[in-house]
Parts: structure tokens; sequence; C-alpha cells
């Protein structure tokens, strides 16, 4: 029985384990961004950042959204892509169209600067 | 007339107008040997009283090192939104960077201004090294920094 159980407690660890580390970043070190460029564009993007840090080799992110809701997020640190959000509507904000609203403001946060990208030459 | 003759009409005196309006401008940067590692440079613009208006080119590619431009960095906030897709490689000493774009023609005889600073690794650092403004005048004539540049001209 108590083979049994072990048997069973061990398959649960070692599926648990391999579905967390799927959620793991595995960007190589040499690539990653530096954390203050992660929060200059969740600041860009309205969020009030009130804390970065590693996790699971992605960058963390908690703090409050535009409309004040908590938020928690992970981002590749290579890339700065978004991988994981988690939104608790606290908030003024309303929840309808919040995925429609984010979806458009997750891309490059550059709206000044959309003419082409100049030609430059260095000799 | 007919719409189907005027929409295509509109349509052309639109893109005519929208090509008239931008201008496709070159800025050379030429460095001194100063001897030390690749210069930071950025390349933007500012009004009349020297207010920052726009950002042109950033080289240099770590933006933990932008603070060292400090003329930009003051204007600009450092913001990412402001540099994004205009950073590329630093320029080594004696190099010669040319950026070509397009700047809406409202901007030349303004009295608007082309400011460059620039920054080096344990060197100091200069802000405002050339400052120029952006007339039909100034096109070819060659300015001369007072840090790290050489030699700035811009042609259009």
């Amino acid at each position: 029985m108590n083979i049994l159980r072990m048997t069973a407690l061990m398959a649960t660890f070692l599926i648990s384990t391999a579905a967390l580390a799927d959620d793991d970043c595995t960007d190589p070190v040499a690539d990653w961004q530096p954390q203050e460029n992660l929060r200059q564009l969740m600041i860009d993007n309205g969020w009030d950042v009130k804390r970065i840090k590693v996790d699971d080799g992605c960058y963390e992110v908690k703090g409050f959204d535009q409309d004040g809701n908590r938020v928690e997020a992970k981002f590749s640190p290579a890339t700065l892509e978004i991988r994981e959000l988690e939104v608790k509507f606290t908030g003024s904000g309303h929840r309808s169209g919040y995925l429609k609203k984010h979806s458009v403001q997750q891309k490059p946060v550059n709206n000044k600067n959309t003419r082409k990208k100049p030609k430059v030459n260095i000799q | 007339m007919t719409y189907r003759t005027l929409i295509p009409a509109a349509l052309a005196i639109v893109l005519s107008t929208m090509a008239a309006n931008a201008r496709e401008i070159t800025f050379t940067t030429e460095l001194k040997n100063y001897g030390g590692d690749g210069a930071y440079v950025a390349l933007y613009l500012t009004n009349e009283a020297g207010q920052y208006q726009q950002t042109l080119w950033i080289a240099g590619e770590k933006s933990k090192y932008y603070k060292h431009l400090s003329g930009w960095a003051r204007g600009s906030g450092q913001r990412s939104s402001e540099y994004d897709g205009l950073t590329g490689a630093s320029v080594a000493a004696g190099k010669t960077m040319t950026v070509t774009l397009d700047l809406a023609d409202s901007l030349i005889d303004s009295g608007h201004q082309i400011r460059v600073d620039t920054a080096v690794e344990d060197m100091r650092d200069n802000r405002y090294d050339v400052v120029v403004p952006l007339t039909t005048e100034g096109v070819n004539q060659i300015t001369a920094g007072r840090g790290y540049v050489q030699s700035f001209s811009y042609s259009f």
C-alpha cells in the first residue's frame, strides 16, 4: 500500500515538475534585456510597476495597470514578450473589453516613430 | 465628372501633397580620432529655444548608457517610445556616420535646430557637441563639433 502511495506521489511530482518546466523561460542570459527596459515598457503602457524580479528564468512584474487593477505578468527576458498575465479586477476599470484593449497595447509601444526607419551607414 | 474619376484624382492630389510635405535629409557626422571606445551619439531635433522635439537617431545599443547623452536624455526623458526603432551601433573613433531619413518640410527654415550629444566610456560626455539650425542655407555647410565630432553637415 505504501509503495503504491509512494509511486502515485512520485508520478504526481514528476508530472507537476514537467508542467512547471513548460512555464520556464529559457532565453540565454547573454540576450537578456535590462529590467529597466521592461519597467519603461510597462510605464509607457500606463502600468504602475511595483516590483520586477526573476522567476523561473522569466521577468515577473507586479503592479497595477492604468485602471488600477492589480496585475502580475511574466515576460521573456530577451524579447520582453508577455507570457502570462494575471489581473485582479479591483480598480475603477471595467473588465469588459479588457482583452481587446490590452492586446492592442501590448504591441511595440512606439506610436510616435511610425515613419520608416532611417538608413544609417558607418564608414 | 463622376465619382469614379474624382476618387483617383483626389487620391493623386493627397499622395503628391504627402510626398511634397516630407524631405529626405542626410546627416553626416565624422568623429575625431579621440582614442577611446566607440562613441554613443544622439542626433535629435529641438525648437528655437532648444527644447527637445524629436529623436532622429541614437548610435549605441545599450540604453543604460543613454543618460550620458545628457542633453537628449533630459529632453526625451529617455522614454523608450522616443527612440524605439531609432537605435543602432555606436560609432568608432575616426569613423563617419550617415543617417538618412524623411523630415517634414515644416521643420526646415522654421527655427528648429539639429543637436548632437556624444559620450565615450571613461571619457567626458559632450552635451551639445554640435548645434546647428535646420535651414536651406545650412545645406552642405560643415560645422566642427565641440567634443568628439570632427565635422557635421546635412544635405537634402
